[in-house]
């Protein structure tokens, strides 16, 4: 279960493989709660201009071994079934989906712990980078708070 | 003795380029050095280094091959 996993996808993630991701679940009946995490592209107001899209791109070696290390250390804290993170690459519009984390256990404490340590770590620590691009065409490179 | 520096997002626009092969730099604060002078503005970004995939903090000796990557501030999520 702790496999290195490959997390970027190109493009969107579909809210269909998110549904399909879900029904894999189901015969895996050690597991009592599931946490999701969606992160989605912001139509945020800058300076009266609005995003429409972000690029992203990352460095990705870095990011897959940052990523590992970061899914070890959630198990060794949380006492989870499984964990299934994907991050999106490429164009995104608004309202799309950009970060997939799927964590499950046999209770709901360690999901909602391992839920919130994730997102903040990869938020912190993977080198993801975000082009945000305006209707007008220019751009801003996005930071995380 | 040769590196790699790779740059990433805004500093990839920067310097024209995503990869740049050093020589005779034993040093990522050398390294640094050699950039801020191909290209002033460097100084006016904020990023981390990396170096061989792991983030560093201070003045880190170099060996042959060692990459050394420019990460500007992280956008996932």
């Amino acid at each position: 279960m702790k496999k290195k996993q490959t997390v970027f996808v190109e493009g969107p993630i579909a809210p269909d493989f998110i549904a399909q991701s879900i029904a894999k679940h189901q015969s895996k009946t050690d597991i009592g709660a599931h946490a999701i995490f969606l992160g989605q592209v912001r139509a945020d107001d800058k300076a009266g201009k609005t995003v429409q899209m972000i690029e992203y791109s990352a460095y990705q070696e870095m990011a897959e071994q940052v990523f590992y290390e970061i899914r070890e250390a959630a198990f060794e804290q949380f006492n989870l079934s499984c964990m299934h993170i994907y991050h999106s690459l490429g164009v995104l519009n608004a309202g799309e989906i950009c970060l997939f984390v799927f964590v499950s256990s046999p209770h709901r404490k360690a999901s909602f712990g391992a839920i919130e340590y994730l997102v903040e770590e990869i938020k912190a620590k993977v080198p993801i980078f975000g082009k945000e691009i305006f209707e007008t065409g220019d751009f801003l490179w996005k930071q995380n708070q | 003795m040769k590196i790699k520096v790779l740059f990433f997002g805004q500093l990839q626009a920067l310097f024209g380029q995503h990869e740049m092969v050093l020589s005779d730099v034993h040093a990522t604060d050398e390294v640094l050095a050699v950039l801020k002078r191909q290209n002033p503005l460097l100084e006016k970004h904020t990023f981390t280094m990396a170096l061989n995939e792991a983030v560093i903090k201070a003045n880190s000796p170099l060996k042959a091959d060692d990459v050394i990557a420019l990460l500007p501030p992280f956008a996932g999520g």
